[in-house]
């Protein structure tokens, strides 16, 4: 049939199956089966040519909305379309209909949508099983040959089972969840049904495969189909005794024993095995889940895509909470407070760092047991509408997914009491500190700082969004940075080595394995709900940085640790009234931060902390470290205490110092207050504030969150960082000199003073400029002279080097050698700034600043002078010797600076006696 | 552990979720149920050795033991649609959102 007459048929199909109430399709049209026809007309025919194919509503598709049976993605079209999806259209697919399901996969019998429940294509007073109801059903009643599901705790073997259709959860990692709306992002499997096993087989044969737009899929090519046969020759299958406790219902005993029985029959061999865990995954699975749940559907909060609910007058927190609470369902919101609760601060080892280790337990079971290969069989029975088992408040999961393992259900249509069961297989300037006799005398002052650097890197850092500066508004985003439904991070690598070379540059260990952690909190320059960071396992730890303090002398300062992370987006407040904007061309970007031990004692030495911290990054080629645009951000830390006590007092946090020398000011004025206030005998409290430059005094700014709980937790769609030794030894090995390297060797290779070393080492461009006009032959110290006075004038009012090195040195060489004099070089210097092809000889002439040795010239401009100055000539023969400069200024004046002024010495001698 | 209304009511928020008055008590109720049923794990006798997980420790991740790096090349999934067409409110090229005081701060 061609795929045209297969689209009309489907779609006779799915207009029958409206008719019968089964609800099961939440969006389809003829016109959208017709296209696909038409697309599949044009395409070589593939493994599943013209075969229509439902999609579960998590799964997002461009031609349709993709709701997940929400109220909050009502109407919601993906701007991009799912990998596996795209991949079922490339081997011919038509996809025919997005299903219905329980709101965001959450439940087991699809009776939580909020477009009304699904009816059992058999049975309308039993439920079809969920959450992939709509997707079973559809197969089960003949309207389509397969579908996809999603699987999180059983979301597609159960509703398998209890539509007696084939369901098939792969492995986890074998099928790309880009595209998927996440629930539990660990647990979340694409799964497929299909009416035999062979067509599911190639539906999952076709979705599969390594995708780089998830980090979670295995690096394995696609799946092959099996080869049909006829028998379980050479099968062994596992039966977890766990799996059949002495309470399991007689009607699905029964029907296992047959199953069993067929299959010895079909030539497998069943073997009794043990999962001695497996009582502990249903809880294990009710504290993931949910938490994952909880951090995943932070996305949806009104801001960039879906409905909206407002409120008169409300806030950004009314949005959230009108959109949120009316936009989800009761189980959803039920399921997210748990999530939250269990993440919350207090409770994370309580409970979700307990379900972890759990679930590693859990694994390994599974992993014992599949040294010896079997498949494992579970048993299952149906349930009647708004029955549910036995979990604590709603439907138990199947006992598989928490270990990321593969499982099948395929039907063996054994009916019992008319229902089909199902086998399962599966971071003192003077006056600074102590000032004689004040109140800050008495006090210590302890800082830390945190400083966040932006990586200098071409895209983001988890997706391939260009980090371009000043591109018109949200220019630069994509599924990823916008935190569209089902999109995934993907890791910079040069991120993760600019941070590297970061880490080992300030003197950190930099770990073999660290891990990118979600820190969740609403803001709206914060697409996600989240941020992605590093928490207790961040890639670098127990650094230093030395520099001198004018207090203390050389100090060192620890660097707590550096962790990679991602930037928020930009807020704008002044442009448009009432409202505010959001710009998140900048969210994404990659960030490292970089937290200090308290070990500075004065707003001066944190100054010179920050400008040592610069200079090394820069010299490492981390960041350009421009505060002007940005990429080097301070969050500082202060408190007080009594000299001598080992107590930390209460602190302060001043944040977004966008200068060195705010910092200083900031600090300054924050001590002061709290000295003042340790003084007066009051309390001190914790509080996060600002800085008013203007002002110069801070102020209490108002809690980003109710509390800082931000329910770290690790990112399950990130893998671990793991960087081989070798790889980090080589970075190591590439670092180029840093500054305070550089500036011992100026000092021993050149003999320079240690104030000249440490003004040209203060940026890696101005040491190697200084090195390259030495490397041309001038004279270290007056190359010193030279690159210290001229040159850097120039350099920091442009930046650059207009007088490159080797001109310089030419420019010098005149000097030397009498050809200019050194005032008539500074011209000359200023004029090759303005000139860059001309050469310094050739320029001094156009200048006239040659100078002239010439006897005739000098004696002329000589008599000249002493002829218009008797009165001199007279206190100089009276014994003024030291009017000899007067006269030289003199001449030097009248021949315009050409006058070589050894010559003119020379002269006045001659005339003077 | 047993879950009060103000462990309830401090949830929500971190959450963003209004809650109404009305729905509170039997909130607590399921919650307080949920928190019981998975206390069972405090009962597991300890076990030597971590699991097999990624990462071991408290960190088990299935799929790939390492993450896999993308190189710094420009070049990210288009978008069908530009995100003037999918916010609820947009203009002069920002989503646009009530203001709040405290963002202003920063």
């Amino acid at each position: 049939m061609s795929a045209a007459g297969v689209a009309a048929d489907t779609g006779a199909r799915l207009i029958a199956a409206e008719a019968s109430s089964l609800n099961a399709t939440l969006h389809w049209s003829q016109a959208l089966l017709d296209a696909e026809a038409r697309r599949v007309d044009a395409l070589p025919v593939g493994p599943l040519h013209a075969m229509p194919i439902a999609i579960k509503d998590n799964i997002v598709t461009t031609d349709a909305p993709t709701t997940c049976a929400s109220r909050i993605l009502e109407g919601y079209v993906s701007p991009y379309e799912a990998t596996a999806v795209t991949r079922l259209r490339s081997a011919g697919a038509m996809i025919a209909a997005k299903t219905n399901m329980d709101e965001f996969a959450m439940g087991s019998s699809t009776e939580h949508s909020a477009f009304g429940r699904v009816q059992h294509p058999l049975d309308p007073s039993r439920v079809p099983g969920g959450s992939s109801g709509g997707s079973a059903a559809l197969v089960a009643a003949g309207v389509v040959p397969a579908a996809l599901g999603s699987e999180t705790g059983g979301s597609v073997r159960q509703p398998a089972s209890f539509c007696g259709v084939v369901g098939v959860k792969p492995s986890y990692g074998r099928v790309s969840r880009f595209g998927l709306v996440a629930f539990g992002s660990s647990l979340d499997c694409i799964s497929v049904f299909g009416r035999t096993v062979d067509d599911a087989s190639k539906v999952l044969a076709a979705m599969s495969g390594h995708d780089p737009l998830d980090r979670t899929t295995l690096d394995r090519p696609a799946m092959t189909p099996p080869t049909p046969r006829g028998d379980l020759a050479g099968m062994r299958i596992g039966l977890p005794r766990e799996y059949f406790p002495a309470d399991l219902h007689p009607g699905v005993a029964a029907a296992m024993e047959r199953t069993k029985a067929a299959a010895r029959d079909l030539g497998a061999e069943l073997v009794d095995v043990s999962l001695p865990n497996s009582p502990y995954a249903v809880p294990t699975y009710y504290i993931v889940a949910p938490a994952e749940a909880a951090a995943n559907l932070a996305r949806f909060d009104g801001v960039r895509y879906g409905p909206r609910k407002v409120e008169p007058g409300g806030d950004i927190r009314a949005l959230y909470q009108a959109t949120r609470g009316q936009g989800f369902g009761p189980e959803v919101q039920r399921r997210i407070l748990v999530g939250t609760y269990v993440l919350s601060a207090g409770y994370y080892d309580a409970y979700y760092g307990k379900a972890q280790r759990m679930r590693a337990r859990i694994a390994e079971d599974f992993r014992r047991r599949e040294d010896r290969r079997p498949g494992r069989h579970v048993p299952g029975r149906h349930l009647r509408v708004r029955h549910q088992p036995g979990g604590p408040a709603g439907a138990q999961p199947a006992r598989g997914p928490k270990r990321g393992l593969a499982g099948g259900r395929a039907a063996h249509r054994a009916i019992v009491r008319g229902r089909a069961h199902a086998l399962g297989c599966r971071g003192d300037r003077a006056g600074d500190g102590p000032r004689g006799g004040g109140p800050l005398m008495s006090w210590e002052t302890v800082i830390g700082l945190e400083v966040h650097v932006q990586l200098r890197t071409r895209t983001k850092m988890f997706c391939g969004c260009r980090t371009t500066f000043g591109d018109p508004p949200n220019t630069n985003v994509c599924p990823t940075c916008l935190g569209l439904p089902g999109a995934l991070p993907m890791p910079n690598a040069e991120a993760i080595r600019l941070a590297t070379r970061g880490a080992i540059a300030l003197g950190c260990t930099v770990h073999p394995t660290s891990v990118f952690a979600r820190k969740n909190y609403f803001y709206p320059d914060l697409p996600k709900g989240y941020q992605i960071s590093q928490f207790d396992r961040p890639l670098a730890t127990a650094g230093r940085v030395a520099f001198e303090s004018s207090e203390r002398g050389r100090i060192e300062v620890g660097i707590t640790r550096l962790h990679v992370e991602e930037d928020a987006g930009k807020l704008v407040h002044d442009r448009f009234p009432g409202k505010t904007a959001i710009d998140l061309n900048r969210a994404g970007t990659p960030l490292a931060e970089i937290v200090s031990e308290p070990d500075l004692r004065s707003p001066a030495e944190a100054r010179a902390y920050l400008t040592t911290l610069r200079q090394i990054l820069v010299y490492a080629g981390v960041s350009d470290c421009s505060m002007e645009q940005g990429s080097l951000r301070v969050d500082a830390n202060i408190s007080i205490r009594r000299p001598g006590d080992p107590k930390l007092g209460t602190k302060a946090e001043v944040k977004n110092l966008n200068s060195f020398a705010n910092v200083e000011r900031a600090l300054e004025a924050e001590r002061e207050r709290q000295v003042g206030r340790a003084e007066r005998g009051e309390r001190i409290a914790q509080v996060t504030l600002l800085f008013n430059a203007g002002t110069g005094q801070v102020r209490e700014l108002r809690s980003k969150e109710e509390s800082h709980d931000y329910r770290y937790f690790p990112d399950p769609d990130l893998p671990p960082l793991v960087l081989a030794p070798e790889w980090i030894a080589e970075q190591r090995a590439a670092l180029p000199e840093l500054p305070e390297a550089r500036r011992a060797r100026l000092e021993i290779a050149y003999g320079l003073p240690a104030y000249d070393a440490r003004v040209l080492t203060s940026e890696i461009a101005l040491a190697e400029y200084y090195e390259s006009v030495v490397s041309a032959g001038v004279e270290a110290k007056t190359a010193a002279n030279w690159v210290m006075g001229d040159v850097m004038t120039t350099f920091n009012e442009s930046g650059g080097f207009p007088v490159e090195a080797r001109r310089l040195a030419s420019l010098v060489t005149l000097v030397r050698d009498g050809v200019v004099s050194h005032q008539a070089a500074k011209r000359v210097y200023a004029e090759l700034a303005q000139h860059p092809s001309e050469d310094p000889k050739g320029a001094a002439e156009r200048l006239g600043l040659v100078q002239v040795s010439d006897q005739g010239a000098l004696v002329g401009w000589v008599e000249e002078v002493l002829l218009a100055h008797p009165a001199e000539v007279a206190r100089f023969k009276g014994g003024e010797t030291k009017l000899v400069g007067f006269f030289v200024g003199q001449v030097m004046k009248r021949s315009q600076g050409k006058a070589d002024p050894k010559g003119v010495q020379r002269v006045l001698q001659e005339k003077l006696g | 552990m047993s879950i009060g209304r103000d462990e309830v009511l401090h949830v929500a928020r971190l959450a963003e979720l209004a809650v109404k008055d009305e729905d509170l008590p039997r909130l607590v109720d399921q919650l307080n149920r949920i928190v019981d049923y998975v206390a069972q794990l405090d009962r597991v006798p300890p076990e030597n050795g971590g699991g097999s997980g990624s990462g071991g420790g408290d960190l088990f991740l299935p799929g790939p033991r390492q993450v896999e790096l993308r190189e710094d090349r420009p070049g990210s999934v288009p978008l069908d649609r530009p995100p003037a067409e999918l916010a609820p409110e947009f203009a002069d090229g920002f989503f646009l959102v009530p203001r709040h005081g405290a963002m202003e701060d920063l």
